[in-house]
C-alpha cells in the first residue's frame, strides 16, 4: 500500500453510542440511529439532487472486512468536496462510524485537478489496480464543461468507465458539475451536467448533483442579513456536498434517508 | 554567442511545443501529439534531454572548473529553476483570480488545483513554496527542481564511481515501484504527479547516453541494429495505443507498477518506449536540418532557451484554457491558440537571445 495513503483509526464515538457492539456491521432497521440533520446553511436540496442506487461492493466490504476503501478521483481532487481533504475523510469516518462501530474508512485521493473524464478514465484503471478500492467517488464534468469537450465524447468516456468499474466489482458515486450562477445559461455546461444525470440513471449508479446543492446553498443564503459572496459560498457548497456524500453512502449501505 | 541549431535543442523545442499543446485540455491538436501514438510523451523527452543537457554542462566545465565550482554552478541552476517556478505559479494564481473576477465566474478559481490557494491560503501558500502544493499543468518544474538539486550528487557519483550511477538510479527506481513510494502533497491530500523517485531514472539515462555518445563521437556502434529493432516496436506500440491493446491493469501481476502504463511512476513500459523513440529518431535531425532548415532553426531556438520558453509556454497554456472557455472553443479558436502560443514562445526565445547577444557578437 502506498505510504502516502492515509489510514484512519476507529472512531470510538460509535462505541459510546452503541454500547458493546464490537463488530462492524450495518445496523438493522430497528436499532439504526439517524444521522444528525444536514446543517441549515446547506438549504433544502431538491429531491432530484440525489439519486440513490445500490452499493453492493461497499456493503460487502463493510460486512466482511469491517473496512471501506474509497478512491477519490476526477477533474477536481477530493479537496473539491471540501476545502480540507483530511476533514472530508474524517467526516465520512464520523458519519459512517456512527452506523457501523469499528468501521475503518480509508480515503485514497488520486484526483488530478483539471483532468478530463477521458484522461481520468484511463488513469482510473491503474488506480483501481493499485489501490483496490471498494468504492470510487468521482467528481466529474466540471473540467470537461470548462474545457468545452463535446458532450457525446464526454458521455461515451464516462459510460465506458462506469461500466468498467461495475465489471470489476467496484462501486461508484458520481458527483456532477459544480454550481455557478453564471453557468446557468451556458448551454455546453448544462449539457454536460445533464449527461452526468443520464449516465448515472442508465448505469444505475448513485449520483449527487453538486449543481443543485450549490443552488440550495445559495437560496439558503438569501435570507441571511449578511449574505456571503460567491467565493465564500463555494467553500460552503463543498462542505454541504461532503455532507450529502456521507449520507448517500449511509443510505445505500445502511438503508437510512439520504437527506 | 548563440550555439547553432543542433539535435538536442531541436528536440527540446519539439517537446516544449508539444507540452504547450498537451496543456490545453480539449484542444483539437492534442490528438496529433505523440502521446497518442505510444506510451511516453513530451514530458519524458523533456526530462531525458534535461539529463543530456547536464552531461553537456559537465563536459563544458570539466576543463575550466574545479569540482567545487561545478557543484556551485549546478546548485545555482536548481535555485534559478525554483525561482522560476515560484514566479510562474504566482502569475498563474493571479491569472485565474483575474479571469474569475472579469468573467464573474467563481468556478475558475477552482481550476487546476488552485482552489486551496483561495479557500485555505494559510496552508496552501506554504505548500506552494515547499512544492507540496502544485497547480495542475504546473507540476513538471517541481520535478525538474528536485532533479537539478540531485544533479551535483549524480555528477559526483559519475566522477567517483561511474559504474555505480546507473545501478544506483535503477535501484532507487525499482524500490519506488515495488513499495509504491511517492512524495506526498499537502495541504491537499495526494501525491506528486511526477514522482521524482522514479523519474530520476529518465534523467540519469539522458545523462548516461549523452556520455556514451560524446565518448564515441556522435554515433554508437550498436545504434543502427537497435534502430531496426526499435522501429517496428514503435509502430506496434502506436497501434496498441490507438486500438487499446494494453491488457487490463487489474490483471497485471505484482508488483503491478512494473507491468502497467503509469505516468506518475514513470513505469518501465514508458521508459522503454522513450528509449526506442530516442534511438529511432536519433538520426533524423541532420536530414531535417538539410531539407527543412527554417523548421529546425525555429525549434532549436525554442530549445536553446528551454527554461524561459517553458515558463512562458506554461502561462500561455493557462491563458489558452481561459480563452477556450470564454470563446466556447472550436477549431478556429484552437488554430489561433496554437499560432499565438508558439509565437509567444518564439518571442520569448528571441528576447532571451536578445540584443545583448548581438552586441557581444559584434
Amino acid at each position: 500500500m502506498r505510504l502516502c495513503c492515509l489510514s484512519v483509526g476507529l472512531v470510538m464515538l460509535a462505541v459510546a453510542i452503541f454500547g458493546d457492539r464490537s463488530s462492524a456491521q450495518p445496523t438493522s432497521a430497528g436499532t439504526s440511529p439517524q444521522l444528525p440533520p444536514v446543517p441549515a446553511d446547506c438549504g433544502a436540496l431538491a429531491s432530484s439532487g440525489i439519486e440513490l442506487a445500490p452499493l453492493p461492493n461497499a456493503t460487502r466490504a463493510i460486512k466482511e472486512r469491517k473496512g471501506l476503501r474509497l478512491l477519490a478521483i476526477g477533474g477536481t481532487s477530493v479537496a473539491g468536496l471540501d476545502a480540507d481533504a483530511m476533514a472530508d475523510q474524517d467526516r465520512l469516518q464520523q458519519q459512517l462510524g456512527r452506523l457501523a462501530p469499528g468501521l475503518r474508512i480509508e480515503v485514497v485521493n488520486r484526483g488530478v485537478s483539471g483532468e478530463l473524464v477521458a484522461d481520468a478514465a484511463e488513469r482510473l484503471k491503474n488506480e483501481v489496480a493499485l489501490n483496490e478500492p471498494d468504492l470510487v467517488l468521482w467528481q466529474v464534468g466540471t473540467a470537461d464543461a470548462l474545457a468545452r469537450i463535446p458532450v457525446s465524447d464526454f458521455e461515451a468516456a464516462l459510460t465506458e468507465a462506469v461500466r468498467w468499474l461495475k465489471f470489476r466489482r467496484v462501486d461508484v458515486i458520481l458527483a456532477g458539475t459544480k454550481y455557478s450562477r453564471q453557468a446557468a445559461d451556458d448551454e455546453d455546461y448544462q449539457a454536460i451536467r445533464q449527461s452526468v444525470f443520464r449516465v448515472a440513471r442508465q448505469e444505475n449508479v448513485p449520483r449527487i448533483s453538486q449543481w443543485q446543492v450549490g443552488e440550495a446553498v445559495e437560496k439558503a443564503q438569501e435570507n441571511e442579513a449578511l449574505p456571503a459572496d460567491e467565493y465564500e459560498l463555494s467553500e460552503e457548497r463543498s462542505f454541504c456536498v461532503a455532507q450529502y456524500v456521507g449520507r448517500m453512502m449511509a443510505a445505500s449501505i445502511f438503508g437510512l434517508g439520504a437527506k | 554567442m548563440t550555439r547553432p541549431p543542433n539535435a538536442i535543442d531541436f528536440w527540446r523545442g519539439w517537446a516544449l511545443v508539444t507540452i504547450f499543446i498537451n496543456h490545453v485540455p480539449g484542444l483539437y491538436f492534442i490528438q496529433f501529439t505523440h502521446r497518442n501514438y505510444g506510451f511516453s510523451d513530451a514530458a519524458e523527452l523533456f526530462v531525458f534531454l534535461a539529463g543530456w543537457g547536464l552531461q553537456i554542462t559537465v563536459a563544458k566545465h570539466v576543463l575550466s572548473d574545479t569540482l567545487g565550482q561545478l557543484m556551485w554552478h549546478l546548485g545555482r541552476r536548481a535555485i534559478k529553476i525554483y525561482a522560476a517556478q515560484i514566479l510562474i505559479i504566482s502569475l498563474a494564481v493571479a491569472m485565474l483570480a483575474a479571469a474569475s473576477i472579469l468573467l464573474d465566474n467563481p468556478l475558475l478559481v477552482t481550476w487546476n488545483n488552485a482552489e486551496a490557494v483561495f479557500s485555505d491560503p494559510v496552508r496552501a501558500n506554504v505548500g506552494l513554496v515547499a512544492l507540496t502544493h502544485q497547480l495542475g499543468y504546473f507540476n513538471i518544474l517541481p520535478l525538474y527542481i528536485v532533479l537539478t538539486a540531485l544533479a551535483p550528487l549524480i555528477v559526483l557519483i559519475d566522477r567517483l564511481a561511474p559504474r555505480l550511477l546507473l545501478p544506483a538510479s535503477a535501484g532507487l527506481y525499482a524500490f519506488a515501484l515495488v513499495t509504491e513510494t511517492n512524495f506526498p502533497t499537502w495541504p491537499v491530500d495526494g501525491e506528486w504527479f511526477f514522482n521524482p523517485l522514479t523519474w530520476q531514472l529518465t534523467y540519469v539515462l539522458g545523462f548516461f547516453f549523452a556520455k556514451l555518445v560524446m565518448a564515441t563521437g556522435d554515433a554508437l556502434p550498436w545504434q543502427t541494429p537497435v534502430r531496426w529493432v526499435a522501429l517496428p516496436l514503435l509502430v506496434l506500440s502506436a497501434f496498441g495505443d490507438v486500438y487499446g491493446w494494453m491488457p487490463d491493469p487489474t490483471t497485471a501481476p505484482s508488483p503491478i507498477l512494473f507491468f502497467i502504463d503509469h505516468k506518475t511512476f514513470e513505469s518501465p513500459i514508458r521508459v522503454t518506449h522513450l528509449l526506442m523513440l530516442v534511438i529511432a529518431l536519433s538520426g533524423v535531425f541532420p536530414y531535417l536540418a538539410r531539407h527543412l532548415p527554417r523548421f529546425t532553426s525555429f525549434l532549436s531556438l525554442l530549445g536553446r532557451h528551454s527554461l524561459n520558453v517553458f515558463c512562458v509556454g506554461s502561462l500561455a497554456s493557462l491563458a489558452a484554457q481561459i480563452v477556450r472557455y470564454t470563446l466556447d472553443g472550436g477549431l478556429l479558436v484552437d488554430i489561433a491558440i496554437v499560432i499565438a502560443g508558439v509565437a509567444i514562445m518564439a518571442l520569448t526565445a528571441h528576447l532571451t537571445d536578445g540584443p545583448g547577444v548581438k552586441a557581444r557578437r559584434s
